[in-house]
């Protein structure tokens, strides 16, 4: 019975790894290997360079802010909390444009926390603005980190640290000491994914900054939407190609990293 | 430590708990009672892991309901034991001495009591399934508690082993001077002696008994089974019909019940009441065991023991 279900569903398994590969294949032998050469050149990789480090501090950015979100979900129950917490996945499901418009209208200078935070730092702006980028993405983004983290806490470490409490150690010890350290895990595939998210956003930068002013650096999917507005496909597959190349060797250093970290004591 | 419940009254989803009264002096208490019955719930009310949505939890007459778990001095070992993973035998130990107030001088002893030592390097989550029930009963200790909940954290022991530690938890009990409420669905548990026995059903507290008598005519008693094990200077055995005899002279006082199928004997041995369920009747005053007819009960710590220990069987019981 197993073996014949097996037989059934592994066309499917396969059909659906083809569907996904297929792509990847196809844009990395699009070009040739000194077209690709000669693309480096045309500023990608200093492109990617500001992509990776804004999505990685973006990442860490929020992992940090689901630490104490996941403390304070998993010790609150009632409706309004679980109200809330539900409201964390919306951003997963707006579009990304949309996105861009929204945080343009919440954080530009003539706008209501725009003007608040403008007060406070006289001069302040936002459109093209490295701060504009970080808001815009962490909104994207940041959902991840926080299922993870929180899903993680809740239901697989929550139990052990009110172990410890009934050993007669207070709950911020039991969090600091034994909880942070087995959050070590989930952080880091909460960064992973937050860090992907990050990098593949593109519509919601195109509105709020396409370039990051004073440098004039455009982030990597921003950068390739322009090269094929520009240049035409083949100058955009092949930063394509690049991107790729260069995201899964980070990808394969961050959950080296990730594995290496969750074995603390 | 004394615990009091008043009006105790907790709900998550469709299941209910309420506990209108329950007291149980300093002492070793057993609660039973099917899946589902709410035995859990109320141990982690007690410790403080769920908070009740309305009544009394009173700890030694101190009502601790809004008392943080960490604050109570009440331990509580789940069924899944939660070793502290990835952690060594001795640092999840020494958590609550390093911590809290867990203290060095008792974790000296439970690592030598519970036979410890030729495991502290290695991680609690690399041990055997034994192993962690003697350190999870080791840690709770070590944090130097005024009460021990004990959520049927031996229920996947074999019977020897169970029988290992329940027998040292007696003496620890006495020795570090805590109370024991120990939750199980093993009736042979009870042949340690106990102070009270508390049944639930659907949230409810059904009966509680603290005498042989009020057992016998409890009507959870249907519940219980009797094992015949017996101990004798600190060794245990299982009592036969062949190895039970009796005697107008001398032996061990006991009261005796007759079932349509067979006896049920209350021995007291050595100071402890045990249960010997036998097809004879009683035939004289005092009970005889003949130690050489009492089959040992055998686990690699008690035979480690036995070999440290030149104390014999007592023979004159015959």
């Amino acid at each position: 019975m197993r073996n014949r279900l097996l037989l059934l569903f592994f066309p499917f398994m396969a059909a659906y790894l083809i569907f996904l590969i297929l792509p990847i294949v196809r844009i990395l032998t699009f070009n040739s290997f000194s077209f690709l050469v000669g693309d480096a050149s045309s500023g990608i990789l200093a492109s990617i360079y500001y992509t990776y480090l804004i999505a990685l501090a973006v990442a860490v950015i929020s992992v940090l802010l689901a630490l104490p979100y996941s403390f304070v979900m998993a010790r609150r129950n009632s409706v309004p909390y679980r109200i809330a917490d539900s409201l964390v996945e919306i951003p997963i499901m707006i579009p990304s444009t949309v996105v861009g418009i929204m945080i343009l209208i919440t954080f530009a200078p003539q706008m209501p926390v725009g003007s608040a935070i403008a007060r406070i730092f006289p001069g302040y702006t936002f459109q093209d603005s490295l701060f504009a980028v970080i808001i815009t993405l962490l909104f994207v983004s940041s959902a991840y980190s926080i299922r993870i983290v929180g899903v993680s806490y809740r239901q697989e470490i929550l139990r052990y640290e009110e172990e410890a409490m009934t050993l007669g150690i207070s709950d911020s010890k039991s969090f600091l000491l034994l909880s942070v350290p087995m959050l070590i895990k989930p952080m880091a595939r909460g960064i992973v994914l937050s860090w992907a998210r990050a990098i593949s956003a593109v519509g919601s930068l195109l509105i709020v900054a396409y370039y990051i002013f004073p440098s004039f650096t455009q982030l990597a999917g921003v950068f390739i939407y322009s090269q094929f507005l520009g240049g035409g496909l083949p100058d955009a597959a092949a930063s394509s190609s690049i991107l790729i190349i260069t995201g899964i060797i980070a990808m394969a250093i961050l959950r080296a990293m990730g594995g290496r970290n969750a074995a603390v004591y | 430590m004394q615990l009091s419940i008043r009006g105790l009254k907790y709900r998550r989803g469709s299941f209910a708990l309420s506990v209108e009264h329950l007291d149980l002096p300093s002492g070793k208490h057993f609660i039973m009672g099917p899946n589902g019955s709410g035995k859990t719930t109320l141990l982690k009310n007690v410790c403080g892991i769920l908070r009740p949505d309305s009544g009394s939890i009173l700890l030694d007459g101190v009502p601790s309901e809004d008392r943080k778990s960490w604050e109570r001095h009440v331990a509580y070992i789940p069924q899944d034991l939660l070793l502290f993973p990835g952690m060594s035998v001795e640092k999840n130990l020494m958590f609550p001495v390093r911590h809290a107030g867990g203290s060095l001088e008792i974790f000296h002893d439970m690592v030598k009591s519970m036979g410890l030592e030729d495991i502290l390097q290695r991680r609690a989550d690399q041990i055997s399934g034994g192993q962690a029930q003697r350190v999870a009963v080791a840690r709770a200790v070590i944090s130097a508690p005024s009460l021990l909940l004990m959520d049927e954290p031996l229920s996947m022991q074999d019977q020897s082993a169970r029988i290992w530690i329940l027998s040292r938890l007696d003496d620890l009990m006495k020795k570090y001077s805590f109370s024991i409420i120990y939750v199980t669905h093993d009736q042979s548990d009870l042949d340690f002696g106990y102070d009270s026995v508390t049944f639930m059903d659907a949230g409810h507290i059904t009966e509680s008994v603290t005498s042989l008598s009020q057992l016998q005519e409890a009507s959870s008693v249907a519940m219980l089974h009797y094992g015949n094990m017996v101990r004798i200077n600190g060794n245990y055995y299982l009592a036969s019909d062949e190895s039970i005899g009796f005697s107008d002279s001398g032996g061990y006082g006991y009261r005796w019940w007759k079932s349509p199928d067979y006896s049920v004997l209350l021995a007291s041995i050595g100071g402890e009441e045990y249960f010997i369920k036998t097809s004879r009747t009683p035939d004289g005053k005092y009970l005889v065991l003949n130690s050489g007819l009492l089959k040992p009960l055998r686990h690699e710590s008690m035979q480690q023991e036995d070999k440290n220990s030149s104390r014999p069987v007592q023979r004159d019981m015959m």
